[in-house]
């Protein structure tokens, strides 16, 4: 079975390959041609053959018939010369012609002359009186005369003896036998030949007689009678049919010949060859030209369908080479494609599908074999609880022709992919349904959308989830009437565990805070990391009361104040957290936010690790600070800043060393602005760098004015923000300033906070090493406040250390104070440093500082900030006292 | 030297010239008064008189009488009756009897002669000039 199945395979391809039609039609009429050809020759054959043998009976039969009436006919005029001879004899000359034709004993008169003539040669009777004159030379005469034969003759004929009538002739004896005369019967040559039917002899056929000479007496082809012509070498004793061409008239004839025996005569009878064989003839052109037509018609049909077929092949190749191109192509796609055909029940209505093709993907797709996959019904491959809504929408496509498309999540455990699209299209009878996995494509979209909506470190929503999050729970809290809360988070100090423990801690501690957070929330509730250490939760579904509040705050609280041990260390962490709830404190998502955050401020206000309910009055802050935020965009153009300067005294010499300068914005409304009041704000918009670089430059050209208008020079500080130093334009700020005002770098000294610098310590160290480079003093301000360790101190390239006013509050009264600021000075004085206090008030404050090695000093015991006039004021008057009393104690007002 | 003679041309001849020759003599056929035949066709005439029928009309033998070759009466009555001239008649005999197939008609030598047979005998039929015709005769085809 299967080797036969192999046999047919292997015979078609064979038939397929080297036998198309367009070679098979020419051959096939190749073939056809020569069977053609071949039977017609054959009919041809036969019908020569018969029309052959039907002349050679029919010239038979004539040759019969002609002898048969030739012997008659010289029969009866022996008879009548032997009959006449021997009335003559008898009776002599009382014998009466007339009474023999009476009696119907001659022959018939119209066609035979009887004559007798005596041994003289005159005529003594005669049939036909007058006819016939004396015979005495004639042939038969004289053969009478001369030869005692009782025997008749005829003439034997001549050539040239044309329009002589035949003389049969016969002895007359007398009583003693002696010649008496001859008798005589003449007859008309023509009458030999009046058996001719045209009917069976045509008009070529030929009768004839020939005498003893070999001389034509008569012979006769259609109407045309010739006597006494040469016989042309006719073979009197020839046997059967001869085929001749005539030399008379050059006819080619079949002939016989009979030897007629009473007399010596041969008779020929011929029938035209062309003649007889024209019936043969037209047939022969029929089944030529039968043939002809035939083969011309298979030329043409086999021409047609060779052109035809080999079209088809052309196009029938091009389809396959499409079709291979196609599947090729389908086959390479990354895309599942199955062409499928529609099953219609009776009423034509699509209820199943078949799959006719479908490519190596979707099989591997369905997790089948493809030869499985071929013919079988969608129902019975795919669970019915999906499958009738797909085909649904395929019989839809099938219908309308409309393209669709659509992503689905996968519901078939059989196939691997979890998301797919897939998109169907009409074709004849049914559709093609192209299917991708787009699982990684879906996973890679959650995965961005997720990271878009979430924190990357912890997970968490982020901003842009948050304000979603908030529209959802305040639709919610509409419809049921109730109401949310917003809690604005923000750790304390968390600045500081990063600075000092370094950015990983920082990130561990905030994902633990961030997963404490959300195990204290419901799941209804959202936990968000705005960024940095600010946390915001939407508490959802609230009654609105701060009572109801409360216990979930407590245990959010309690959270993130639970200690937490982190790279060996112990960490307490409090927050400063603020509250807004809707619909109280505000109506959309970006009032509760800022609500939210202004009660956070609040709270950090008030001495961090507490939280605030939003309140009226906040408003009014925050409406204020607005303001601020509003004015300060426009203040550096409005030049609404001013610095004043904070002279440095150096406490050994008490003289002054240099001076601070300080800015202050004098608001046209709010009036003089303090630093603290705004820095923070132009830090948060970033307006800090243009301030900075407008402070550096004023202080500078400041400096230099001084120096110009006479006074000695002394060292200018400016204060550096975080955000002006991570500004990588600080030291082209700086350069610039200097290059502009014409200050020589030694006396300009730029203070940094040791906050600033632990941020990121390398980068600080670098920038200052260039500042440095560019002859510019540095400073370490508010130097105690921070974690500097003592080996980072020891690299920074600082001329100062400033001690910060809050160990200088309380001395000389508090022991931890005095232990710090004794630990700087000694500090700064081993790394070769000089120590600058902050904030001196009192003369106890200096009294200890100057006892204990303090180099320098700055603060209202001195001076307050004063404006450049006053400064100068300042100055000389300083000078004066100086002049005059020394070290003086109390200077400044 | 052949002599090729064409019957047909020759007949022709000889027709032209016995229809010039003789324009004025009528020839009409007679049978005997006891004959029970009255009127003969041309064909029926010419058919008796070449030897194609035996028999007249009404079943009868027939037996037709000839006049001698040559005479006027004989030549005109075959011209109009049967549309050949002598040699035509000659020729047409010369096949029956070659054949084998018939005899021409006996011949007589006068008109008085045929109306003497016919007289007699009612299977007899034969021609003559009008002018002959008499009683003992009975006219049955007159040929104008």
């Amino acid at each position: 079975m299967a080797d036969r199945k192999q046999t047919v395979a292997g015979l078609k391809k064979i038939l397929g390959t080297s036998l198309e039609a367009h070679l098979l039609f020419p051959l096939f009429a190749l073939l056809m041609t020569a069977c053609i050809w071949a039977v017609t020759y054959h009919l041809i054959e036969l019908e020569r053959t018969s029309k052959e043998r039907v002349i050679a009976d029919s010239i038979a039969e004539q040759a019969e018939t002609y002898e048969a009436q030739m012997i008659r006919s010289l029969d009866v005029i022996e008879q009548s010369l032997k009959t006449i001879q021997y009335a003559y004899e008898i009776n002599g000359k009382k014998l009466s012609i007339v009474q023999l034709k009476d009696k119907g004993l001659l022959p018939p008169s119209l066609v035979f002359t009887v004559a007798i003539a005596d041994k003289n040669g005159e005529i003594i009777a005669s049939t036909h009186p007058g006819r016939i004159k004396n015979v005495v030379d004639g042939h038969g005469f004289r053969h009478h005369r001369d030869s005692d034969t009782q025997e008749s003759i005829v003439n034997p004929g001549s050539a040239g003896s044309s329009g002589d009538k035949l003389h049969f002739s016969r002895r007359i004896n007398a009583s003693d036998g002696a010649f008496a005369g001859i008798v005589m019967i003449l007859v008309e040559p023509h009458y030999f030949t009046s058996g001719y039917e045209r009917s069976r002899l045509g008009e070529k056929g030929v009768l004839g007689l020939i005498g003893e000479n070999d001389v034509f007496l008569v012979r006769r082809s259609g109407d045309l009678v010739s006597t006494g012509e040469a016989g042309d070498g006719v073979d009197p004793d020839q046997v059967g049919t001869r085929l001749y061409i005539n030399a008379w008239d050059g006819v080619q004839r079949y002939m016989q010949t009979r030897r007629l025996y009473s007399f010596p005569l041969t008779l020929i009878v011929g029938l035209s060859r062309a003649e007889q064989m024209e019936s043969f003839e037209r047939q022969k052109r029929a089944y030529l030209w039968g043939a002809g037509a035939a083969t011309f018609l298979l030329a043409v049909t086999a021409g047609v369908l060779t052109r035809l077929s080999w079209q088809l092949a052309l196009s029938r190749r091009r389809t396959r080479k499409d079709q291979e191109t196609f599947y090729a192509a389908s086959e390479a796609t990354l895309d599942a494609i199955f062409v499928l055909r529609s099953l219609l029940d009776e009423r034509k209505k699509i209820v199943d599908f078949v799959i006719d093709n479908v490519n190596e993907r979707g099989a591997v797709m369905l997790g089948r074999a493809k030869s499985e996959l071929l013919q079988q019904r969608l129902r019975d491959l795919l669970p019915s609880h999906v499958v009738d809504f797909m085909i649904g929408e395929f019989a839809e496509v099938a219908l309308t022709g409309k393209v669709f498309e659509r992503e689905w999540e996968n519901q078939f455990p059989h196939i691997r992919a979890k998301w797919l699209y897939y998109q169907v299209v009409k074709v004849e009878d049914g559709v093609v349904a192209t299917m991708r996995d787009i699982s990684e494509r879906k996973q890679a979209e959650e995965r961005i959308s997720h990271m878009a909506h979430h924190d990357a470190l912890t997970g968490l929503p982020n901003r842009t989830l948050l304000d979603d999050r908030i529209r959802q729970a305040i639709s919610l809290a509409q419809r049921h009437a109730r109401s949310l809360t917003i809690i604005f988070i923000d750790l304390d100090d968390f600045k500081l565990v990063n600075d000092s423990l370094g950015h990983k801690v920082g990130d561990e501690l905030l994902k633990i805070v961030a997963d404490r957070m959300l195990q204290c929330v419901r799941q209804s509730d959202t936990v968000v990391r705005l960024g940095g250490d600010e946390f915001v939760i939407v508490l959802s579904d609230q009654s609105g009361t701060a009572e109801t509040i409360t216990p979930s705050l407590q245990r959010i609280r309690d959270a993130i104040a639970e200690p937490i041990f982190l790279s060996g260390q112990r960490l307490e962490v409090t927050a400063s957290i603020g509250l807004a709830t809707y619909p109280r404190d505000g109506s959309d998502g970006d009032a509760l936010l800022m609500n939210a955050d202004a009660a956070m401020y609040q709270a950090k206000a008030l001495g961090r690790n507490n939280y605030q309910f939003f309140t009226a009055e906040m408003n009014q802050k925050i409406q204020e600070r607005l303001a601020l935020q509003d004015g300060l965009r426009n203040a550096l153009s409005r030049d609404e800043f001013f610095l004043v300067y904070q002279p440095q005294i150096d406490l050994r010499s008490n003289r002054i060393v240099g001076v601070e300068a300080l800015i202050r914005w004098l608001h046209p409304v709010m009036g003089l602005i303090a630093p603290k009041d705004f820095i923070r704000l132009a830090e948060e918009n970033g307006m800090i760098v243009q301030i900075g670089e407008w402070v550096l430059r004023a202080a500078c050209t400041q400096c230099k004015a001084w120096q110009d208008a006479g006074l000695p020079p002394m060292v200018m500080s400016v204060n550096v923000s975080a955000r002006q130093f991570r500004d990588n334009n600080l030291i082209d700020q700086v350069e610039a300033a200097l290059r502009e005002t014409g200050l020589d770098a030694q006396w300009l000294e730029l203070e940094l906070t040791e906050s600033l610098i632990m941020q990121n310590p390398q980068h600080a160290v670098s920038i200052m090493r260039e500042l440095r480079t560019l002859g510019v003093r540095l400073s370490i301000d508010d130097f105690g406040s921070g974690y500097s360790s003592l080996s980072a101190l020891k690299s920074f390239p600082i001329a100062r250390l400033k001690l910060d006013r809050s160990f200088v509050r309380d001395l000389p009264e508090s022991e931890d104070d005095r232990a710090i600021a004794l630990t700087v000075v000694s500090l700064g004085h081993t790394l070769n440093l000089k120590v600058l206090a902050e904030g001196i008030e009192t003369a106890g404050q200096l009294e200890f500082l100057k006892e204990h090695g303090c180099d320098e000093g700055q603060g209202y015991f001195f001076c307050m900030p004063l404006l450049p006039e006053e400064f100068k004021d300042f100055f000389h008057k300083r000078q004066k006292e100086m002049h005059i009393s020394g070290p003086v104690h109390q200077i400044c007002t | 030297m052949s002599f090729l003679n064409r019957i047909e041309m020759s007949a022709l001849g000889t027709a032209l010239f016995f229809m010039a020759g003789c324009a004025m003599a009528d020839v009409v056929v007679v049978v005997s008064p006891s004959s029970s035949v009255t009127a003969m066709s041309q064909n029926q005439v010419s058919d008796i008189f070449l030897g194609k029928a035996s028999r007249f009309p009404n079943g009868d033998r027939a037996v037709p009488l000839d006049l001698e070759e040559g005479s006027d009466e004989r030549d005109q009555f075959y011209m109009k009756y049967a549309g050949k001239s002598p040699a035509q008649v000659r020729a047409h005999w010369s096949k029956i009897v070659f054949t084998g197939k018939g005899l021409p008609p006996k011949e007589v030598l006068h008109s008085q002669e045929i109306k003497k047979l016919i007289a007699e005998n009612h299977n007899l039929i034969g021609y003559m000039d009008r002018s002959m015709v008499d009683a003992k005769v009975k006219v049955v085809a007159v040929m104008e």
